[in-house]
């Protein structure tokens, strides 16, 4: 009988880091273990690389239009090689690869082992469905720094509803594989309105599993259609959850992405707040290749408006040594607020909170109706003048 | 009966149009005039809570707590609205145990270690220039960043305590806090 695959455990660099202010008054970000290593627009943190939009499944959220068919028009090999020398000769040391469904691509493995080559800690997201033994023995024989897998339900008919029919049963047996070989898990979840019902039993199954769950809201971008969308109240509905979860202490890390990290009055959900970092810090912490080349700050910004170069004609490390991705989002500052935002005393610290949401949810980017805040002003001020 | 008067119709259109310092001084004013307004005196706490003046909401409600006990009727619409303030303030002084909490020096032995010690908290912005710079980690001073020079971010001053964060990005890892983390989450 063959011995059960178990990964092997890589030596990598802490990922915590310190927000301090230094001597000019701006936030800096050291990482806490080698603060000789600071990060900024010049030299993020992280890499992400979309490495196809070829997927196996067709969700209905999908931002990036993913689904089972050639695209034509991706990265190739070499162009990947290049794109991550480049990287490294901007200082960034973490990778994260990303799709699309990364065991679509036919050479993943390849693509890995050329990120290991260069001494990136490499972590990667997937929809576990393709999880093999074939597949677990090739990952277990290299470094992984975190397997992020997208789960969008417990309940099979929710999940499929989000995922598509036959999605369900492969990604818990995907899951269960790369726990058993002992890979350091992450479950991600986007929550709308076709699966808020299984919030409780994602819970549930992340702390049995002892696996850290990050929440997100579902925008409408891609092919997600606003109608399965939040609507700001029910986003307040969904914050006042994700708090009161973390405010309970569970056994396992909830992280909660940054368009739910917005401020409230109130508590629980007000201990949000304390996660976002007192500013976007896509490009400073996270730069973004996509597929088709398109460089932008995060992959939440995936949107034409953010594109900041393309790695088929700019170098990555110019990209970042010009500071591209600070100039693409110079429209997201304090004094750009417009409405409740503008009067706000919280908008020297959000400057609007999550620019993906200002852009793809808000009626304007300058005023972000999905903030606790905004709409606790708003109810506070319909009961206390009757005119709501 | 809700006694009218030009400085509440002021203070109430400053407070519609979030104008809240300006309906702070109106709803003051009106109250000079008439102590025992209780509607005007919510909603001047209310103003507070938006301004973000947490403790004078909070004193309000003891004030406006008595002046309802003194009611022999209290009006549908006022019962509403003093509900409403009533569920605010316990969810608000929650908000206030926690930056209570978080001043206690006992706190920062919850630090899991020397590089991760916190300053002192700040009760208020104005502590932030006394907040102590924080010990940084082995090897920062070989690298020319030394004590004095960094200071935890503004974000996390004020009674906020400053954390790790732990970045990565939004489909792999997340921003979240130092896993050993174990600062004054509120319980309910």
């Amino acid at each position: 009988m063959p011995k059960p695959a178990r990964a092997i455990q890589g030596n990598f660099a802490s990922d915590t880091i310190d927000v301090l202010t230094g001597p000019d008054g701006e936030p800096r970000y050291l990482l806490a273990d080698d603060p000789t290593r600071e990060f900024s627009y010049r030299s993020p943190f992280i890499l992400e690389l979309e490495i196809t939009r070829r997927c196996n499944l067709r969700c209905v959220h999908c931002y990036a239009h993913a689904e089972n068919r050639d695209f034509g028009d991706e990265l190739t090999f070499a162009d990947f090689c290049r794109v991550l020398d480049q990287g490294r000769s901007a200082g960034i040391r973490d990778l994260s690869l990303t799709g699309g469904e990364v065991f679509m691509h036919p050479q993943f493995f390849d693509i890995l082992d050329a990120g290991l080559a260069r001494g990136y800690d490499v972590r990667f997201v997937t929809n576990a469905t393709l999880v093999d033994e074939p597949r677990l023995q090739a990952l277990c024989a290299r470094p992984i720094k975190l397997i992020t897998v997208s789960l969008d339900a417990i309940s099979p008919a929710v999940h499929e509803r989000v995922r598509g029919p036959g999605s369900h049963r492969p990604a818990l047996d995907g899951i269960d594989l790369l726990i058993a070989a002992g890979f350091p898990l992450s479950i991600i979840t986007a929550f709308s309105r076709l699966n808020i019902e299984d919030f409780d039993a994602l819970l549930g199954f992340c702390v049995e599993r002892g696996l850290t769950w990050q929440v997100q809201m579902t925008s409408a971008k891609g092919r997600c259609p606003r109608s399965i969308t939040f609507s700001p109240d029910e986003y307040y509905a969904f914050g006042e959850r994700v708090a009161a979860a973390i405010a309970a202490r569970p056994p396992i890390t909830i992280v909660s992405m940054d368009d739910l990290n917005t401020f409230s009055l109130l508590q629980p959900l007000g201990d949000l707040w304390r996660f976002w970092q007192g500013l976007c810090v896509g490009g400073l912490l996270n730069i973004f290749v996509r597929a088709t080349g398109e460089v932008t700050p995060c992959s939440a910004l995936a949107f034409p408006e953010c594109v900041v170069g393309n790695v088929r004609r700019d170098s990555l490390a110019a990209i970042c040594a010009e500071e591209r991705c600070r100039k693409a989002l110079a429209w997201h500052r304090p004094d750009a607020l417009t409405g409740a935002c503008a009067s706000c005393p919280q908008r020297q610290e959000c400057s609007g909170g999550c620019p993906e949401i200002l852009l793809c949810m808000c009626k304007a980017r300058t005023e972000n109706e999905y903030c606790y805040r905004h709409i606790e002003e708003r109810r506070i001020l319909a009961e206390a003048l009757g005119d709501g | 009966m809700e006694p009218r008067s030009p400085t509440l119709e002021r203070a109430e259109q400053a407070m519609k149009a979030r104008r809240f310092g300006e309906a702070i001084a109106a709803f003051e004013a009106h109250l000079a005039e008439w102590p025992d307004d209780v509607r005007a005196l919510l909603r001047l706490g209310l103003c507070h809570l938006l301004d973000r003046s947490e403790e004078t909401f909070v004193a309000i409600h003891g004030r406006a707590r008595a002046l309802i006990e003194g009611l022999r009727e209290v009006p549908a619409d006022l019962a509403r609205l003093w509900a409403h303030y009533q569920q605010l303030t316990r969810k608000v002084s929650a908000t206030a145990l926690v930056v209570g909490v978080m001043a206690l020096p006992a706190c920062q032995s919850q630090a899991r270690a020397p590089a991760k010690s916190l300053p002192p908290a700040a009760a208020d912005a104005s502590a932030v220039a006394a907040t102590p710079a924080k010990p940084l980690p082995p090897g920062a001073a070989d690298a020319g960043v030394t004590a004095d020079r960094w200071r935890p971010h503004v974000k996390y001053s004020g009674g906020v305590r400053p954390h790790p964060i732990r970045p990565s990005h939004r489909y792999s890892g997340g921003v979240y806090m130092d896993p050993d983390f174990n600062g004054p989450i509120p319980e309910f």
